[in-house]
């Protein structure tokens, strides 16, 4: 242990002193400093933020990416070049701690440097977070959308087995289903149970379609179950700026991270009463008191300037893509929503206007879920057209973590990318030179961070496949359990858009990325690092 | 540690060849080649450039393998760990890191041998205190000149206190003072019954230190024997007297040709350029002119001259350094007498140290002696000259016997 410490040690200080590791110090400065002055996004300041959030750690985990790449090469293959290893060897070392300290070397100074980097970047994106917002439901989405770590819940899947027995007997009473069954096993040379069961699922995947499209003032309706906001309330200082007694109205001013929790006709408890929130400005907002609360005492005392605990309950998002079956002249999708407590009947409904195909987010308060997690959802088409919402883009988010402990979660995603990339550069290092070694751990990653899913595909093995097609299924397979889906270890979209990443998604991640992954590769550098002739010349 | 196994190295019918990619034999460097050195020895592998002397020492050292025959280090195989650490290694350039200092260079190796950190402390002081580096202490390796790079490869290759030190080239890109220095250490680690395998093709270096040397030429041996015996000329005597005049001389040729005998050489003896270069940089040193870069550096440091008599002392040596300067116990030399010898040169200093030691090797040559005797006139190098001539002329057995 003793021995790899001295070279993860003297491995940093190399770093360090190479001038690689400054450089990238400068363009992260250059390009972080840069970055949010540079990007405005939609206007909005979410928008902005969003930008901010995604650029940075792309820039990031690229930078440190090939930061990692060309310095795990260069630390095992220079020494050999430069016979400098010659002096190391011969110490009580064995080669595999040579490699192993090397490596931990390199992750060494990707950790700093991402602690660095991951600092700044949540400082900026604090910062930014303190600006100015174009308005309520920008504020709403700033605090909802973005600062916070969200998961999603798709709805329950239609039953579509009955309405599918439903059409088959109706086509068997009508004498059509014969010889539809007798058309697919001519068309598709099937034999009669084939054909069947061909009919059954065209009949299934019509029925589906129907069910997630609305024509014109029909409605489309669906139930989600799992939800859990227990505990994700929001805790807030306020002062009262005004206060209308007759009126039950207080105006309270707040910080921005209460304020863009509130939702119109939301529940809130200011001091122990509660409230339904009536206006959403810039840095204030209204407050109607119920009648009960306000009687009781606690109301009369309030007077302007005194402060004020504000409790807000948690809210739950729906968000959804609409899209029409025609042309809409305005591009506008109108619609009603309807959501409800199934157990307590507790009812919200809104009209929208949501530009079509793009994403909306409606947000309510999680009372609208019942105590088993159960909530239930209407759309009511009011555009001319028929409007489709596929399942799959419809789903509820709600709050079950903050901000900070996702985004260093999002931090560790990167940083066990990195550490695998380290490993592959040391074993690149290990028998080839130094531009050899980063062309291979190039060449050999990018196919797979980039088309990875293409690459699989491509090379699967079918009826009658070649000896080409084999040699390449079984290369792709290897080369897939070995290296990791670049891509989605990025945790750049999942921070943008407040979701949660779970810490069983980082165990895993640091599991297949670290434990089995990395392991492999640099037992491998180790093997070939052991069996090599150091002092051969290499070229 | 002193070694108890005769053989420190041994070498088992060593070939060595290089492939080219396509496997196909390129260059036999080392052809069946068998060594066996001993502990206690200086051994010196000899050969022009190009002979499989760098190849061997790779090999001992595990950074090439053979491709026929067997080597042991201590009996374990050369990549063995445990024999690492008792291992120094010089190789023929110091490999060191540009970005890191003297200091931080040794601390480095300091710490691949484990060493405590106040060990390590101590003797990384006292190291660059006998190479002469501790004024540029906390200079960049990078920045340093060959020799004092040099200077620091050897510093690292001690750091351990080695029971085998193997030097490649030593005294490539030294000054005459760091030869001789470097000479120095070898003899006194040779008093200590340390092993030292040595490689190099300047010829007198070899000859000044070591016990036993093998010849190589292309890769096969071609001598190997004791110094003494390979170079000692029994047919002859060499008389040294205070200058005689031509009739003087002429008496004594009458008085040899009587008893049959005759001269076959008179000459004044000429002090080698070596003993007059550091004879100047001493006087200079006496005078106290500021050097530029190296200081001429001290004794041999401390850790490396303790005797075998002393064994205990490697591990009480960190307790002792807890209390500072408690530098020498009292059978090395007294406190009151290092302060008055501190100014005096290495060698005198060595001598006296190094001379009550060891009573079992009674055949080693005397550091220098102190009223620099006449050398014998360069006659000696036909000899040599002779055993160079014979193998790069046919390879054949090189005069072990007719000298």
């Amino acid at each position: 242990m003793r021995s790899i410490w001295a070279v993860t040690r003297y491995t940093f200080a190399q770093c360090l002193r190479m001038k690689v590791a400054g450089l990238f110090i400068v363009l992260l400065a250059v390009a972080l400093s840069a970055m949010p002055f540079m990007m405005k996004g939609d206007g909005t300041l979410a928008g902005r933020i969003r930008t901010f959030l995604a650029y940075s750690t792309s820039v990031v985990n690229l930078l440190l990416s090939l930061v990692t790449v060309f310095l795990a090469v260069a630390v095992v293959s220079d020494d050999v070049r430069k016979k400098q290893i010659f002096t190391v060897v011969t110490k009580p070392l064995a080669r595999w701690q040579y490699i192993i300290g090397r490596w931990c070397g390199v992750v060494l100074l990707n950790v700093v440097l991402l602690a660095i980097a991951a600092t700044v970047i949540y400082a900026v994106a604090q910062y930014l977070r303190s600006g100015e917002t174009l308005n309520a439901n920008d504020r709403r989405a700033v605090e909802t959308e973005i600062f916070t770590a969200r998961d999603r819940i798709s709805p329950t899947p239609f039953d579509t087995a009955p309405f599918v027995k439903r059409r088959i007997d109706r086509l068997k009473e009508q004498g059509q289903y014969e010889p539809a069954v007798e058309t697919y096993m001519a068309q598709k040379r099937l034999n009669h149970q084939q054909a069947q069961a061909q009919l059954a699922a065209e009949i299934n995947k019509q029925i589906t379609e129907q069910m997630q499209s609305a024509g014109p003032g029909r409605s489309l309706r669906w139930r989600f179950s799992g939800v859990d906001t227990t505990g994700s309330e929001t805790y807030g200082k306020g002062e009262l700026l005004n206060v209308n007694h007759k009126a039950r109205l207080a105006r309270i001013r707040t910080e921005a991270a209460v304020l863009g929790r509130l939702v119109f006709d939301g529940p809130v408890r200011i001091s122990g009463m509660d409230g339904r929130v009536r206006r959403l400005a810039d840095s204030s907002f209204d407050v109607l008191f119920s009648q009960e609360d306000a009687l009781r005492g606690g109301f009369a005392k309030f007077t302007p300037g005194r402060k004020v605990d504000i409790v807000v309950d948690p809210t739950i998002q729906i968000v959804y893509k609409a899209s029409p079956a025609t042309r809409l002249p305005d591009s506008i999708v109108r619609s009603a929503w309807h959501v409800w407590n199934p157990t307590t009947g507790l009812y919200y409904q809104d009209s929208r206007t949501d530009s079509s195909k793009i994403p909306a987010t409606l947000t309510v308060s999680a009372r609208l879920v019942d105590q088993a997690g159960r909530t239930e959802v209407r759309f009511i088409n009011l555009t001319r057209a028929s409007v489709t919402i596929l399942n799959d883009d419809v789903a509820v988010l709600y709050q079950i973590g903050g901000f900070e402990w996702n985004f260093i979660r999002g931090v560790l995603m990167i940083l066990f990318n990195l550490i695998f990339l380290a490993a592959l550069g040391v074993f690149a290092g290990s028998f080839l030179s130094f531009s050899v070694g980063c062309l291979l751990v190039l060449c050999g990653l990018l196919p797979f961070a980039v088309a990875r899913e293409f690459l699989i595909d491509a090379v699967k093995l079918r009826a009658g496949s070649d000896a080409m097609v084999w040699l390449g299924h079984y290369t792709v397979k290897i080369m897939a359990v070995l290296l990791p889906d670049l891509g989605r270890m990025s945790p750049a979209n999942t921070l943008v858009d407040g979701m949660n990443i779970a810490w069983a998604t980082v165990g895993e991640a640091a599991a297949v990325s670290i434990g089995v992954r990395a392991m492999l590769i640099l037992a491998a550098g180790c093997w070939i690092f052991h069996r090599r002739e150091l002092a051969r010349v290499q070229i | 540690m002193v070694q108890t196994d005769p053989a420190v190295i041994s070498a088992v019918k060593v070939s060595k060849t290089f492939r080219d990619f396509w496997l196909r034999e390129k260059v036999t460097a080392v052809q069946e080649l068998d060594l066996e050195i001993g502990a206690n020895e200086v051994f010196g592998l000899l050969g022009p450039n190009g002979s499989g002397k760098t190849t061997m020492l790779k090999m001992i050292l595990g950074l090439l393998f053979p491709t026929r025959g067997r080597i042991a280090v201590f009996g374990r195989p050369p990549t063995d760990v445990v024999v690492k650490s008792r291992i120094g290694f010089l190789p023929e350039e110091s490999y060191l890191y540009p970005f890191l200092d003297a200091t931080e260079t040794l601390d480095y190796y300091g710490r691949l041998f484990r060493l405590p950190a106040r060990q390590r402390r101590r003797r990384i002081e006292m190291l660059l205190d006998m190479v002469g580096l501790k004024s540029v202490a906390y200079r960049r390796v990078g920045e340093y000149s060959k020799g004092m790079q040099r200077r620091i490869g050897l510093a690292q290759a001690l750091i351990n206190d080695p029971d085998l030190l193997i030097l490649d080239e030593p005294t490539s890109g030294l000054d005459p003072i760091g030869t001789k220095q470097i000479k120095d250490l070898i003899r006194t680690l040779g008093e200590r019954g340390k092993t030292v395998l040595l490689s190099s093709h300047l010829l007198a270096d070899v000859e000044d230190v070591c016990d036993r040397v093998c010849i190589l030429y292309a890769g096969r041996q071609r001598s190997l024997g004791k110094v003494n015996e390979l170079l000692g000329r029994q047919a002859y005597t060499q008389l040294t007297t205070e200058q005689l005049d031509a009739a003087m001389v002429e008496r004594v040729r009458t008085m040899l040709e009587a008893a049959g005998r005759e001269i076959i050489d008179v000459a004044t003896p000429r002090d080698k350029l070596e003993d007059l270069f550091l004879r100047i940089v001493q006087q200079a040193q006496e005078k106290r002119d500021e050097a530029g870069g190296v200081v001429v550096g001290g004794e041999v440091a401390e850790f490396l001259r303790a005797g075998p008599a002393d064994l205990g002392r490697a591990v009480i040596e960190q307790l002792v350094s807890a209390a500072p300067h408690v530098d020498a116990p009292p059978q090395d030399k007294p406190p009151a007498e290092t302060a008055a010898t501190k100014d005096e040169p290495a060698g005198r200093v060595l001598e006296e140290l190094v001379a009550p030691t060891k009573p079992d090797r009674p055949e080693r040559r005397p550091g220098r002696p102190k009223p620099p005797a006449p050398r014998p006139a360069r006659r000696a190098d036909p000899v040599d000259q002779k055993i160079i001539d014979d193998l790069v002329n046919d390879g054949s057995e090189a005069g072990r016997e007719d000298h």
